[in-house]
């Protein structure tokens, strides 16, 4: 399981498909954190990753090198998602999506997990394309080129969800969560 | 002028248009605090772990097994094939009782059905699955999928056999399988895409891969 990713995506297009396995197995943690993230729920993200893989799959052949792996299959993963919750949008006949609850969370939930949660349902109040240009950029370290490319933006309007993103969020968190030291639990 | 928030966003995300702007101002720096602390907030936020055995299950629906030992793939198929065919041939031999005898074993061939076809419909949705997920390309080596399917033909004709007499509700299941296994084993070990697909949308038509794992449920929960 030491070999690199290229390594393992050159021996499965040399024939060995079995390989593909360890780029599941490597892969499909950080692919889920991304689905979830996109989606809120796991049972959708859990098809997100089946999708995901399935397209890496068969789609390895248009799998370019200068990129590494990872960056390939965060940009399925993503496209996967927004295909899901677009597809959820058509069928909800442009019903609002689900708002922030400003009721407030049971006591026995610690600070951290209220910010969590809180965290969670405010990503429904980005719009599709800037929650996944927020997480790519946020939790996946991907470039603003990257992600452009990802989700088939110009760097300028990668950059501009990216802003808004950030700015919902605040107006969404900072009220209930101004705090002067950056870690409590 | 100070920065804006876009570029304060920017600055935390290690693009900064102006650096030294923001060292030097009490202002900014405040600003910047404040909006990197809940980012780094946002940072430490874990969501759910992945489900267990999410990867197997890809793996799976990839038609990609875990690798076993070369005797292994040998042994356990032609052990059960061997089983099956004495099964059957006594089945067969065996002469109509006048009188009551004494038998003191006897194999039952429904037993060995129950037994051993759950792993037989298991490698043989494997190989469907394979071909199923199969990369498009213009020319696939389907070499190991063809081995296997060879190998997969005699004991499923076996079981066809063995079906028909003990468990005639399997027969189609296995009649269907027979026939795309056995195009499989016949299929050159280079395969264009073209052939691929008409493979495939055979496979598709006859839900194939679906009835095979309903099968192979059912046959797991009676073993249970």
């Amino acid at each position: 399981m030491g070999e690199s990713d290229r390594d393992l995506v050159a021996q499965v297009r040399a024939g060995n498909r079995a390989v593909f396995r360890h780029l599941v197995e490597r892969w499909t943690r950080s692919v889920f954190r991304l689905a979830y993230r996109m989606t809120g729920n796991e049972a959708d993200a859990e098809d997100i990753v089946q999708e995901t893989f399935l397209r890496a799959y068969r789609e390895l052949h248009r799998y370019e090198e200068r990129s590494s792996f990872g960056t390939w299959i965060y940009r399925i993963a993503a496209n996967c998602s927004l295909d899901l919750l677009r597809a959820r949008s058509r069928q909800a006949n442009g019903d609002l999506p689900e708002l922030v609850s400003e009721s407030p969370l049971p006591d026995r939930l610690s600070m951290s997990e209220q910010f969590r949660d809180r965290f969670h349902r405010s990503l429904h109040l980005l719009t599709d394309q800037e929650r996944a240009a927020f997480l790519l950029r946020h939790f996946e370290g991907q470039s603003i080129e990257q992600i452009a490319g990802a989700l088939d933006l110009s760097a300028t309007a990668t950059k501009n969800s990216i802003f808004r993103a950030v700015q919902k969020l605040r107006r969404a968190l900072e009220p209930h969560y101004i705090c002067t030291s950056p870690k409590t639990s | 002028m100070h920065l804006t928030e876009d570029e304060l966003i920017l600055a935390y995300y290690g693009e900064a248009p102006e650096p030294d702007h923001l060292a030097g101002c009490a202002e900014c720096t405040a600003a910047y605090a404040r909006l990197a602390n809940l980012l780094d907030r946002i940072t430490e936020t874990e969501p759910p772990r992945a489900p267990a055995g999410l990867a197997t299950r890809v793996n799976e629906r990839l038609g990609l097994p875990l690798p076993q030992p070369r005797w292994r793939r040998v042994a356990i198929p032609a052990t059960i094939a061997a089983m099956l065919l004495v099964a059957f041939q006594l089945g067969r031999l065996t002469p109509v009782v006048q009188e009551p005898v004494a038998v003191s074993f006897t194999i039952s061939p429904a037993r060995i059905l129950e037994a051993g076809l759950p792993d037989h419909l298991e490698r043989s949705r494997i190989v469907l699955a394979q071909l199923a997920n199969a990369p498009s390309v213009p020319e696939l080596d389907i070499s190991i999928e063809r081995q296997l399917a060879e190998d997969l033909v005699e004991s499923n004709r076996l079981y066809l056999q063995t079906a028909v007499r003990e468990r005639p509700g399997m027969e189609a299941v296995l009649e269907d399988l027979d026939r795309v296994l056995l195009e499989v084993a016949h299929t050159p070990d280079t395969v264009r895409s073209a052939d691929l697909e008409a493979l495939r949308r055979r496979i598709e038509a006859l839900e194939l891969l679906f009835r095979v794992k309903v099968l192979e449920s059912e046959l797991r929960l009676r073993q249970e």
